[in-house]
């Protein structure tokens, strides 16, 4: 049976942290109670700020360390690197939204078209990026 | 990730406190192989904690709350294992 899934604002709460409901997502899905959909959205909620912020302060130690670079202030070329990368990962997030949304209002055309969500989702996607200007 | 790998290097172009000793495209595939690195890392953490709790005495169904926590948990230690 599908279980209960938390609300948007939930999700990242200590209760609802992403991992258990990427995990709840995947047991659904393997069971065949979630669409591609809403599974493929599960990209969309791998990386926590911290997650980026470990991934930029790792960038830069290894740049340093590998004297390819060198910089005054490590803590704030980190900060400002997280800043930047977490920019465009939103970005992304809200392009994913955006395709989401429109997908829900073409789910009828989906099923009758024989079309699966996965392929809607990307093809969406991917117009919606070529009109924002967005590489993806 | 090639797109982010473009964002970092453009940032770190336009920041002041940072000096550059290679070309800026070098430095830009080095981060592009680091953030590709740690997706595979990722994966591997994955499949490895997936692994850890089906080999448990007792079943335990995926995406139940004793699931989450195993995972949760397992995830973290072995990503602080691997990424030490």
């Amino acid at each position: 049976m599908r279980q209960s899934y938390p609300t948007f604002w939930q999700v990242g709460q200590r209760s609802w942290p992403r991992t258990r409901l990427r995990a709840r997502m995947q047991a659904d899905f393997r069971h065949g109670l979630l669409g591609a959909v809403r599974y493929f959205d599960l990209k969309s909620m791998r990386v926590t700020d911290q997650e980026v912020q470990y991934l930029a302060r790792k960038i830069i130690r290894t740049l340093t360390t590998a004297s390819r670079i060198d910089c005054d202030s490590e803590e704030t070329v980190v900060a400002g690197l997280t800043g930047a990368l977490l920019k465009e990962i939103r970005l992304e997030d809200a392009l994913n939204e955006e395709a989401r949304q429109i997908l829900m209002s073409h789910s009828t055309t989906m099923a009758r078209d024989n079309i699966t969500g996965l392929d809607m989702f990307r093809k969406v996607k991917r117009e919606l990026a070529k009109k924002k200007g967005i590489v993806l | 990730m090639m797109q982010l790998s473009h964002v970092a290097i453009a940032y770190l172009k336009e920041e002041p406190m940072v000096e550059f000793f290679a070309e800026p495209n070098d430095i830009r595939a080095d981060i592009f192989k680091f953030i590709e690195n740690e997706g595979k890392i990722d994966e591997a953490i994955d499949l490895s904690v997936r692994q850890k709790i089906e080999t448990q005495k007792r079943t335990i169904p995926e995406g139940s709350e004793e699931w989450d926590i195993l995972y949760r948990k397992y995830f973290e230690e072995e990503s602080a294992r691997r990424r030490r």
